[in-house]
This record gives structure tokens, C-alpha cells and sequence, in this order.
């Protein structure tokens, strides 16, 4: 005989005691193992989405509204040797059933067969032509249509002009495609096709390229450029690669790719112009540096010049670099001019133009010059290419035919404003100083129309050449992001399922944990015998120890193990759970799926295994702390020497009894957390006290009267950190169950309250294509025929940057969330939502939303968002900074100055229009818009206001209906917590069942004498069932009470909203599973002839 | 003569040990009329123990009947049988068999609980003076030498007035000075209470005190 032989012949004599230890164990390893399996599925999940969304693309260039020349993609193909492709990547609207069903923010991808190359499967579709229209199956499934169905396809109308310039005609924002669809694509074949780290399904549609670009008048144009190397496995290769990537794309971009051309003029001179009228800042900046010797035009405008009483309506004035001895009150006019407005040398005359407000606004303003000279018409100064290609004007016959998206008056253009059209056309009436041209018409667009080139100086290649020399590609919008790396570092770093689930599911293991350290107790006591023999034969305590040791850690790992594949089907409940029934509002998707890996396996076996052991080494470790002589002399039920005291109790209960019935603290939602902390105190109050009453039937009755109840009462007391160890865990367990029950998120569904997360206002609208219109203004109210029931400040619109959704709709941790653009006095006159936390020197204004037009230093933009956004889809805290790329792919900061309280922009940060504006000068127009209560208090009309932005896709949803969207994923959360919690709790109620079993067998001697005494078989059975009913019935009444403490805030304010229903279910359930229990294992204890043990004394 | 008032005729006890069988006892006959101390004595493992659970309820016999004021114990059921252990007989272990938890008043009274006789208080406290542990009322078990254990035992046994007092090597864990206590205090309870004992003990001197003295060898008993 050895050790280790002691060790396996007991586990093999006492495994009927060492059963209930393995199956506390296996509960435990399940559930830690299921939460660890949850957690890597999730992430595998996200993974896999990303794949499928992504197929092989590992790098993209997405230039939005900037086009490039298709074939930039064979330029880099063939430079780099990689698969490439160029697409078109534009938001629409689908309609069916002739315009009765509508899809809002679809992608309409413009598509070549290279582009199905980099698809997950890497084929193209079966039979896909060149009038091909495919869509995905949740496109096909939204709108209830199959292969053959016709749709209309409502898209942006791309345009030279940035629609939010006065320039720019208001006519055909968007215009529609009528197509029949031909294929449905499934998951391989890039039907999840989308740039947004997002689990959510996109809706897709693809067509033809070339098709799509000549609807879009962009023929062999692209906005989309996509590589695949993922061959590649080092970090350093793949770093070496990206500025091989980047060195190909200097190399490859044209001037077209620029958004520049070249052309030669009448003068036999070269002009840089572009056909976006204005000419980007770089190349601004390139003609001080490397132009000299150019000539910088900025042409404009203007609607009336006058002088005197006199005035001419609708001229463009150019201005010239060359004119350097023009001061820039002085103004050059023609001779046409000067005859009309008879205006000579010296006289003053006025310009009245439009300058760019937010929203198509314009703002009338006025210079005057004194004019300097007056030349001919002809003058070789003055050229109709002075003046830019503006759509709507250029391509006029008549000036009656004028469409710029000015408003202009017709009826002042008079016949000989007609002949100088046909004579001159676009000529320039006046030049002005270049300086004070940029000064009064600079925008964010630009401030320079064109650039003169002498011919005989200047070629378009030595022109080209300087350009691509001193510029880069990502001045012009054209730069490279990484992005399947990305993509899969933030699927990879979002919320942590495995400790979520591990959280959630905190009760079951706890009352696994008390099981296991009871019931090795238990088993420790009922092998005392054992114990005190050995040791006085002389087994030092250390052998005892280190056996019992070993013993438990077998039963630990083999249990573990057990769990461990029992893991997986409680990490298959799960993922079913989270997919198929109302959890799945936790997540947003029915796309994941259970993943198992052998590391995962061995991980939850190693920590159930450690958490287990470690329970039963501290028991152990306690158990073993008395001396020798006491363990061999002294009977193991030795009374514990701990005493509580009154004080503690008293101090306990009297503060919470002061403040529930003292009115210190109000019964509002604001003091939730002080009532919850109030009902933990009177939890721990109420089992001081238990443990005081236990206590005191431990010692001998004053009433010399014995009954089942009091014999019930002293077998409680027999143990007393026993009895108060289940009292508490049942306590603790009910506590917690029914104040989470009773915390769960309700918002008021008419609030009208500014404070709240809706900020007062009655919807929330997002559009797939911008507004461009100022909805609060006659003209805006007009375009979209709204009609005159809305306040002045009616709506409230927000520019967007595109980025990933950041709230808790999103499982991927997102770097980069949307960005809203916003004028901070729109909200800050209303004091509309409530700010949680306010960075020091936004605290100092009249209200946070005007620090967001304050000045943090170069390139750092304040920015406020949601809070739980930012703590929890950003992983970040008030002060703390995002790098985001602008326009020219140079950084900046957004810095966080500000939180909101469960607000509607959960998702997005908000920051400056102006400032998005100046960072992405192309973004126009407002695709998201908070619609505000009519003059009369009600909401507007839903369809109504649906149907007036039918052409922008517009999606309305009611205000409070978005946040208990948001609210749906904590509550859902909170759901799981209380399912998993309940079912931890009712386990601890069948704990007691198994208690009852273990305290019978030890006691079976006792109760062996009471049958001899002649306590019948149901006198005994009273007596056990009747001690472990106090148990039960203590721990729930505790735990109940304090639950209801707790929960006093929304019992006064909104008993309605209390969760009576589910508790009593909660309660009932315990009590009925805890009283069968105890029960069934009392009458199973007492099978047998209970007498054998003391005949056999 | 008056009938007796516990009587085993042809009692036998057989223990099945794999295929065999062990004959513990074997055609006993013994009856025990009111207020009589018999003694039963033998050697270790003659199966004194099985007679005494046998004639007390606590056991079944294999052959034969228990028959207490005339009536068979064999054809009682476990509620009966119960019933019996609590109103007619008292037993005292060998080892004291009290409950830690409990106070030495408390284990006296342990046997009324049963009966919802609240009144008993007074009985337990006359016991205790009895016994003479009068002042030890609320110690506990812990608190107790072995023979004041066995002295609270004895006062449990009594504590529901039996008519028949069992006792299973009662002085068994005793010195002969408190041996002799122990049986002194059982024949005044015996003189006091009109209650008939039947008393094991390996000991001739406490047997020799008692009416009859049986001696159990080999399973069978002889006067």
C-alpha cells in the first residue's frame, strides 16, 4: 500500500459522497467552458462575416464622390501583379410593386467580372451578362422578390457641381433605373459585399459596370479600387507591400484620375481646369511654388452689377494673377458694360452676388470697385475660357434656358442681355483683383477656377509632370486603406462574449462553487473518523492533507473534462438562444454560429479545473488549520467559536429603515443606484441577523419545551455558517435576480421632455440621399411641399461622414464611428438631451453644444457622442482622442469633450458642420434629420412626411421607438442576465435537495436513535423537511425583501412598470423547486432501515 | 401467576453471509413479568445485543414471536412498532447516543416531542435531580464526562414512564465505582417507577444483583 493506492482505492470506496462533488464540478466546467466556447464563436462568427463580406479584397480605395478613370485598376494590375478591380459604389432606394415597397440604404454596385474575382467563392455568377441586375437574398427577402421581378432603382445623381453650391442646379438630385432582376446571390458570392465593420446583412444590388456608368453619366469613370494580396502572412511584408501599393498608385493616377485636365484655347494657350469648376486647394498651393509663371483665374457669378440707378443682371466677373497692379477696390469693365451701365473710368460701381450658405442658403452680399479702365470686348485680356464649365449655364443656348440653381429671375434678363449671350457668351463683363476675387468668393470647394499655361513655355506633358511631382494621390481623395486587416482586428476586438457570458451566467457557477465547497466539506466531516485514526497512528496532518488534496483534484479534472463537452452543448443552447428567440437583441443578426477549438477546450478545462480545485484547497486548507490533538480528541462537531455581534446589524438596518422612511432620498430613477446599495445593505443586515437568531437556538431554550419546530430550528443551528452560507447564496441570489428584473430600461413613449434621450423631438430620420435643401426654410419647406404647421427650428439636420456604426447594435469594436455634422446652436438654443459627463471647459459654456465650435489646436476637433458609445463601442472615456483621415488622407483628432445620457445619435459622434465640411468638402446636404413636433404639440404624420423624401430614401422612425431599440440590447442583456441568474439560483434551491441528502447520511445516526426513541417515520421526515423549509423560506424572504428595498424607486414612481408578473413566476419557481427538492431527498434519505445504524453500534 | 408482560417463544435470529447463514439465536424462550430485573450475560458476539434489539422492537426475528401484554410484535407495523419504542419500552445504549446540539434537559425531553406533551418539563427535571444533574440542566453533551452522559441517557429512557427498561451494557464505558452507581440508581428506578429491566452486562457483580440472570452461549439461552 502507497499513496497513491490509498488515494484511488478511497475515490473508488467513497464515490457514492464524491458523486455530488463531480457533478458540482461538471456544472461549473459546463458553464465556463459554454461562456469561453460563446465568446470564440462570436468572434469566429464575426470573422467568417468578415470574410464573406470581404471574399479576397485585403486593400480599397474609395474616393466617394470623386471619380477616377477605370482603368487605374490594370495600371496597378499590372504593375503589382495582383488581382484588381474598379467599381462603382453608390447609395440608392429599391423600389417593388410599383413604388408600394421601398429598401433604403441599398449599395448599387456598378461591377465588373474581375469584381467577382475577389468574391469569396472567386467566380463569377452563372450566366452573368452585360444587362445582368443581381441582388442579395435579404434584398430579395425585404421586398418579396425573385429572379424576373422588375424594380426601380433610385441613385444620387453624381455631378460635377457639389450640390450644396448655389451653382449647382437643384433639378434631379436623384434619378431612377428601371431593371428586372436576373440572379439572387447567396453568401460566397459576395452577396454580404460591404466596407462596414458591421454583423448586419447589407442590402446589394450589382450591375454592369459600364451600364451604371453611363446611367450615371461617368462612362469609364470609378469611385471604388480594389486589391487582393492575401498571400501574404508577416507583418513586414505586408508593410512592404502597402508602399509598393502606394508607389503604384503615384505612378498610375492621371490628371483625369485628378479630377484635372488640360485643354489648349482659342489663344492658343493651355488651360488647367477641372470639371468640378473649382480647382482643389493643392493645386493652389502648386501654383505659388511651381506656377509662377501661370496665370491663376477664380471667375464667378454675380447676380447684378449697378451703378447709380443703373444695373445689369447676371455677369460673370473674372479676376487674374497677372493684374497685379489692380488694387482690390478696382475693377476693369468692357466696353458693353460700361455703355450699359454708362459707366466711366473712376465711377463706383456695385457687385451683388450669392455666397454658399449650410444647405443650399444663400446669402446676398455686395462689393464696390471704382473702376479702373474700361477695355474692348475683345481685348486679348478678356476670353470666354476665363470662365469654367457650370452646368446649367454653359450648355445654355439662351439665357432664358439658364438652369445654374441660383434663383434667377428671368424676367430681368432683358433682349440685349440675350444678344451678349449669343455674341459673347460667357465672357466676363469685369475683372477684379485676383486677392479680392479669393477673398470675397473662396469656398470649401476651391478658389481658383483654372490656370493659364503660355504654349510656347508650356507643354501638357511638362504640366502633368510637376503636378504628379509635388502632388500626391491622397490630395485628391485617392489613397488606400488596409482594409481586411482592419476589418478583422475589430470583429476581433469588439465585446468580449466569453466574459460576458461568464458574467451573466455568474450565478449558476456561484451556487456551483458553494455546492462543491459544502459538499467536499460534508465529505471531509463524514471521512473525520477516518481522518482522527490516522492521525493517531501517527499520519502527519500533511499526508491527510495532501491525500485529500490529490482526491480532489482527480475528481476536479475528470469533471472538468465531463463539463468541458457538456460546454459544448451549453455553448450550442447559447448561440441557438442568441439567433432564434428574443436574445437575439443582443446581437442584431441571426448569422452566428458555434465554433469549437481544442485551445478554447483546454482553457475552460484548465480555469474550471483551477477554479474548482482552488474552492476545495482553501476548504481544505481551513478544515486542516487545527492542531493535531484537537482533530483526534475533539468530535467534528465542534461548535464554532465565531459569535456575531449586535452592532453591525443594528447599524445595517437602522440606516436603511432611516433612509427609506425619512424621504433623505427622493423615489426617482435618478437614485436608482443609491436604492439598489440600500437594498445590499439591508441583505447584509438581514442575514446578521439571521446568524444572531442562529446563534441564539444553538444554546438552550428558556421554555424547556421541545417541539419539531424548535428541534427544526436547533438542527439549523447545529451549524450555523452552514445554514447562513445556504441562507445567504439563496438571499444573494433572489437579491440580485429581481433588482436587475426591476432596473431594466423603460423610455417613455410620448416624452416630449428635452432632457430625454429623444431631446423632445418626434422622429429620427435618415436618408440615403443628402437634403441639400434648408428644411426649416420657405424654399426648403417648398421643395419638399411640407407645408406651414412647423416651427421656424422644426428640424434639425445633420451632415454625415461615413464610418462604422459604434453602438451596441455593432459587435465589432469599431476605431472609426460615423460622424455627424452638426450646427451646435441648433440644439444648444432647445438645451435639448442631457449631457452625463462635460470635459472641464465645455462645463464653462452656456450650454456643451457650443463647445463644439471651440478651438482645441491644430487638427484636434471636439466632438461629443453617446456614452455608452464611448465606454463601450469605443473602449474609450471623456478626453480621450479618434485619428480619422480627412478628405486628403491627413490626420486629425476628434477629440471627446462631451457624453450624452441614452440619447439617439448612440452609434455616431457628432462634431462642427463647419468643421466636416472644411475635412471632407465634398460631403453636402444632411442625410440625417430630427423632425420635431408640429406648432399644435402633435407628431407629424409619419406617411406623410415618408412620402415627401420618398426620392432620398428616406427611413422614419419615431424618436422613442430608436431608443428602445438601443435600450432593447441592454435590457435583452439583462434578460439573459436574469434567465441565467433564475436558473443559478433555482440549482442552489436543488442544492439544498442534495444538502439534505449529504446532512442525512451524516446524521444518520441521530436520526437512527430517534426512530429507536419512537419517532415514526414521519416524525423524522417532518423534522428534515422542516429544518431545510427554514432555510429555504429565510433565504428567500431576505433576499426578497432587500430585492423590494431596492426597487422602491420604481414601485412609487412606476409600479406599473415593476415586473410583478415574471418575480412572482421567479418566486414561485424557487420555492416550488426547492421545496420538491427538499422533499424528494428527505424521503429519499429515509428509505432503508434507517434502525441497522444503531443496532449495529 | 400473572401473564407475563413481555414473553419470547422459539425465537430465532439468522444472518444470511453470502450462500451461508449465521445462527445468532437460536429457539430462545424468555418472559419478564412487571417490576422484574432479569440480567442476560455471555460472551462477546453471543448475540446478547440481537436478543435485547429483538425483545425491544428494534429488530426483527427470524423465527418465533416477541409477545408484549399479549399481543405479537411481529404482526406490528413500523407506526405501531414506533409507537411501542415510545410509550412502552426506554433503552439505554451502551454508548449515551445524545445529541450534541441539544442540552442535557433538552435530549431527556427528546422523547416527548413525538407526543405534543408539553408538561413533561417538570418529569425531565425530577429525573435530572434523580440522577443527580440537577445543576448540569443546560450543559451540553461536549460539557459532560461519559458517565454523566450516560446518567442523561438513563433519565431519557425513563422520561415517557416505559414499563420496560432495556439496557445494553449501560456501565459499559464506567469504572466499578460509578458501575455500581449506575445499577444502584436502575433498581431504585426499578423499586420507584415499577419498571422491569432487562439488563446485558459482561459483569457477574451487576448481574447478581438482578432477579434472574440468563446467560446467552452459542444462540441459546440458559437460566
Amino acid at each position: 500500500m502507497n499513496k497513491t493506492r490509498f488515494i484511488l482505492k478511497s475515490l473508488r470506496y467513497y464515490y457514492k459522497i464524491h458523486i455530488p462533488h463531480f457533478l458540482g464540478v461538471l456544472l461549473c466546467a459546463t458553464i465556463l467552458t459554454g461562456a469561453l466556447l460563446v465568446g470564440y464563436s462570436v468572434k469566429e462568427s464575426l470573422r467568417e462575416i468578415t470574410q464573406t463580406r470581404l471574399g479576397h479584397i485585403t486593400h480599397i480605395l474609395n474616393s466617394g464622390d470623386h471619380f477616377f478613370e477605370s482603368k487605374l485598376a490594370n495600371k496597378l494590375k499590372a504593375k503589382l501583379h495582383i488581382p484588381t478591380s474598379s467599381s462603382l459604389l453608390l447609395n440608392g432606394v429599391v423600389a417593388s410593386q410599383g413604388g408600394r415597397k421601398r429598401a433604403h440604404y441599398v449599395q448599387i454596385n456598378g461591377v465588373r467580372d474581375d469584381f467577382w474575382k475577389l468574391s469569396p467563392k472567386r467566380t463569377v455568377p452563372a450566366d452573368w451578362q452585360k444587362d445582368s441586375v443581381a441582388i442579395n437574398e435579404a434584398l430579395a427577402n425585404y421586398l418579396g422578390l425573385k429572379c424576373d421581378d422588375e424594380v426601380i432603382i433610385r441613385i444620387e445623381k453624381p455631378s460635377a457641381l457639389p450640390k450644396d453650391t448655389p451653382l449647382s442646379s437643384d433639378s434631379e438630385v436623384t434619378f431612377g433605373i428601371n431593371v428586372k432582376i436576373t440572379h439572387i446571390l447567396s453568401q460566397g458570392e459576395f452577396a454580404r459585399f460591404s466596407l462596414k465593420s458591421d454583423q448586419t446583412i447589407p442590402f446589394n444590388v450589382f450591375l454592369n459596370h459600364d451600364f451604371l456608368a453611363r446611367e450615371i453619366e461617368k462612362p469609364e469613370q470609378a469611385n471604388l479600387l480594389l486589391i487582393s494580396q492575401d498571400k501574404l502572412e508577416q507583418q513586414d511584408e505586408k508593410k512592404s507591400f502597402s508602399l509598393q501599393l502606394l508607389n503604384a498608385l503615384e505612378q498610375s493616377i492621371s490628371l483625369a484620375d485628378r479630377g484635372l485636365e488640360i485643354k489648349g484655347d482659342s489663344n492658343g494657350q493651355l488651360s488647367l481646369q477641372s470639371p468640378n469648376v473649382f480647382l482643389p486647394e493643392v493645386i493652389e498651393q502648386l501654383s505659388h511654388d511651381h506656377f509662377q509663371k501661370s496665370e491663376q483665374i477664380f471667375t464667378y457669378f454675380v447676380n447684378q452689377i449697378t451703378s447709380g440707378d443703373k444695373s445689369c443682371p447676371y455677369s460673370f466677373i473674372s479676376s487674374l494673377s497677372s493684374l497685379s497692379q489692380l488694387g482690390d477696390n478696382e475693377i476693369i469693365i468692357n466696353e458693353w458694360l460700361a455703355h450699359d451701365l454708362t459707366a466711366e473710368v473712376g465711377d463706383e460701381i456695385t457687385l451683388n452676388y450669392y455666397t454658399l450658405g449650410d444647405y443650399r442658403e444663400l446669402n446676398i452680399s455686395k462689393q464696390s470697385f471704382t473702376v479702373k479702365k474700361i477695355i474692348s470686348n475683345n481685348d486679348p485680356v478678356l476670353s470666354r475660357e476665363l470662365t469654367p464649365h457650370y452646368p446649367g449655364l454653359s450648355d445654355s443656348e439662351n439665357c432664358s434656358d439658364w438652369d445654374p440653381g441660383l434663383p434667377v429671375n428671368t424676367d430681368l434678363i432683358r433682349d440685349k442681355d440675350e444678344k451678349y449671350w449669343d455674341d459673347y457668351h460667357s465672357l466676363p463683363k469685369g475683372i477684379i483683383s485676383l486677392n479680392q476675387a479669393q477673398k470675397l468668393w473662396r469656398n470649401r470647394f476651391g478658389a481658383l477656377s483654372s490656370l493659364k499655361f503660355s504654349s510656347t513655355a508650356w507643354t501638357p506633358k511638362t504640366i502633368e509632370h510637376i503636378i504628379i511631382k509635388h502632388t500626391k494621390a491622397s490630395d485628391f481623395n485617392l489613397s488606400f486603406n488596409v482594409l481586411k486587416s482592419q476589418a478583422i482586428e475589430e470583429s476581433q476586438g469588439g465585446v468580449d462574449f466569453s466574459g460576458l457570458f461568464i458574467g451573466l451566467s455568474f450565478f449558476i457557477i456561484a451556487s456551483a462553487l458553494c455546492l462543491i465547497a459544502l459538499l467536499f466539506v460534508f465529505s471531509r466531516q463524514f471521512r473525520s473518523k477516518e481522518s482522527r485514526l490516522l492521525l493517531s497512528i501517527g499520519f502527519p496532518k500533511k499526508w491527510l492533507l495532501t491525500s485529500a488534496l490529490y482526491e480532489g483534484l482527480f475528481i476536479s479534472v475528470l469533471a472538468s473534462m465531463g463539463g468541458s463537452c457538456l460546454g459544448i452543448l451549453y455553448c450550442e443552447f447559447i448561440i441557438y438562444a442568441l439567433t432564434h428567440t428574443s436574445w437575439q437583441g443582443a446581437v442584431g443578426t441571426a448569422n452566428l454560429q458555434s465554433y469549437y477549438s481544442p485551445q478554447t477546450l483546454i482553457l475552460g478545462i484548465s480555469i474550471s479545473t483551477m477554479v474548482s480545485f482552488g474552492t476545495i484547497y482553501f476548504i481544505t486548507k481551513k478544515l486542516n488549520a487545527k492542531k493535531v490533538a484537537q482533530k483526534i480528541i475533539l468530535s467534528p462537531l465542534k461548535m464554532t467559536e465565531q459569535k456575531p455581534t449586535l452592532l453591525p446589524t443594528i447599524l445595517c438596518l437602522g440606516i436603511v429603515y432611516v433612509i427609506v422612511f425619512s424621504g433623505m432620498a427622493q423615489y426617482g430613477q435618478e437614485n436608482s443606484a443609491l436604492f439598489f446599495g440600500v437594498g445590499a445593505l439591508h441583505l447584509v443586515g438581514l442575514l446578521l441577523l439571521t446568524w444572531i437568531l442562529l446563534r441564539k437556538y444553538s444554546t438552550p431554550l428558556k421554555e424547556n419545551h421541545l417541539s419539531f419546530s424548535s428541534l427544526g430550528l436547533k438542527s439549523c443551528a447545529r451549524r450555523p455558517l452552514h445554514s447562513l452560507a445556504i441562507i445567504a447564496s439563496l438571499a444573494i441570489g433572489v437579491f440580485l435576480v429581481i433588482s436587475v428584473a426591476s432596473h431594466q430600461k423603460k423610455h417613455s413613449r410620448h416624452s416630449l421632455d428635452r432632457a430625454s434621450g429623444t431631446g423632445g423631438f418626434a422622429y429620427y430620420a435618415e436618408s440615403a440621399i443628402p437634403i441639400f435643401h434648408n428644411l426649416n426654410s420657405k424654399e426648403g419647406r417648398y421643395a419638399f411641399s411640407l407645408g406651414e404647421n412647423f416651427h421656424d427650428d422644426s428640424f434639425v439636420q445633420l451632415s454625415v461622414k461615413d464610418g462604422d456604426d459604434a453602438s451596441c447594435l455593432n459587435l465589432n469594436r469599431v476605431s472609426q464611428p460615423r460622424l455627424l455634422g452638426l450646427k451646435s446652436e441648433s440644439l444648444a438654443h432647445l438645451d435639448a438631451f442631457t449631457f452625463s459627463q462635460v470635459h472641464d471647459k465645455a462645463s464653462e459654456l452656456s450650454s456643451p453644444w457650443l463647445a463644439l465650435d471651440s478651438d482645441l489646436g491644430e487638427r484636434i476637433i471636439p466632438a461629443i457622442g453617446d456614452a455608452a458609445v464611448i465606454q463601450w463601442g469605443l473602449g474609450k472615456k471623456i478626453g480621450d482622442e479618434l485619428t480619422y483621415k480627412d478628405a486628403k488622407g491627413q490626420e486629425f483628432h476628434i477629440k471627446l469633450i462631451a457624453s450624452l445620457e441614452s440619447s439617439l445619435f448612440q452609434g455616431s459622434l457628432l462634431i462642427s458642420q463647419t468643421q466636416l465640411r472644411k475635412l471632407y468638402p465634398s460631403i453636402g446636404g444632411a442625410r440625417v434629420v430630427l423632425i420635431d413636433h408640429l406648432k399644435n404639440g402633435n407628431a407629424p404624420d409619419k406617411n406623410i412626411l415618408q412620402d415627401r423624401f420618398e426620392d432620398r430614401g428616406f427611413n422614419l422612425i419615431a424618436s422613442s421607438d430608436r431608443l428602445e431599440r438601443f435600450m432593447e440590447i441592454e435590457n435583452t442583456y439583462l434578460k439573459i442576465f436574469l434567465a441565467l441568474g433564475g436558473i443559478g439560483v433555482i440549482i442552489g434551491s436543488l442544492g439544498l435537495g442534495i444538502m439534505i441528502l449529504i446532512c442525512t447520511y451524516e446524521r444518520r445516526s441521530q436520526l437512527s436513535l430517534l426512530k429507536a426513541l419512537g419517532f415514526n417515520h414521519g416524525h423524522i421526515f417532518q423534522l428534515i423537511a422542516k429544518e431545510h423549509i427554514i432555510l429555504l423560506a429565510t433565504g428567500t424572504f431576505v433576499g426578497l425583501s432587500s430585492a423590494l428595498i431596492s426597487s422602491l424607486p420604481l414601485l412609487v414612481t412606476q409600479p406599473g412598470d415593476f415586473p410583478f408578473f415574471s418575480c412572482a413566476i421567479f418566486i414561485l419557481l424557487l420555492i416550488l423547486v426547492g421545496g420538491c427538492a427538499i422533499f424528494i431527498s428527505s424521503y429519499l434519505a429515509l428509505k432503508g432501515n434507517i434502525l441497522r445504524n444503531i443496532r449495529e453500534e | 401467576m400473572n401473564a407475563p408482560l413481555l414473553e419470547l417463544k422459539q425465537v430465532g435470529k439468522i444472518y444470511p453471509q453470502g450462500e451461508d447463514q449465521l445462527q445468532v439465536l437460536d429457539n430462545i424462550n424468555l418472559s419478564l413479568q412487571t417490576g422484574e430485573a432479569i440480567a442476560i450475560s455471555g460472551p462477546s458476539g453471543s448475540g446478547k445485543s440481537t436478543l435485547l434489539n429483538i425483545a425491544s422492537g428494534l429488530d426483527v426475528a427470524s423465527s418465533g414471536q416477541v409477545i408484549f401484554q399479549g399481543s405479537d410484535l411481529s404482526h406490528y407495523d413500523d407506526e405501531k412498532l414506533a409507537s411501542f419504542r415510545l410509550n412502552q419500552i426506554g433503552f439505554i445504549f451502551q454508548s449515551h447516543h445524545l445529541l450534541q446540539q441539544c442540552s442535557a434537559l433538552e435530549n431527556i425531553l427528546m422523547p416527548t416531542i413525538p407526543l405534543k406533551n408539553s408538561n413533561n418539563s417538570a418529569r425531565a427535571l425530577e429525573l435530572l435531580e434523580i440522577v443527580g444533574l440537577k445543576d448540569r440542566s443546560n450543559h451540553f453533551p461536549a460539557q459532560l464526562s461519559g458517565g454523566e452522559c450516560q446518567r442523561v441517557a438513563i433519565a431519557r429512557a425513563l422520561i415517557n414512564a416505559p414499563k420496560i427498561l432495556f439496557a445494553d451494557e449501560p456501565t459499559g464505558s464506567l469504572d466499578s465505582k460509578r458501575s455500581m452507581e449506575m445499577l444502584q440508581l436502575l433498581l431504585s428506578l426499578k423499586q420507584s417507577q415499577d419498571t422491569s429491566i432487562v439488563l446485558v452486562t459482561h459483569s457477574d457483580e451487576c448481574a447478581k444483583h438482578m432477579d434472574k440472570t440468563y446467560t446467552l452461549e452459542l444462540g441459546r439461552l440458559q437460566s
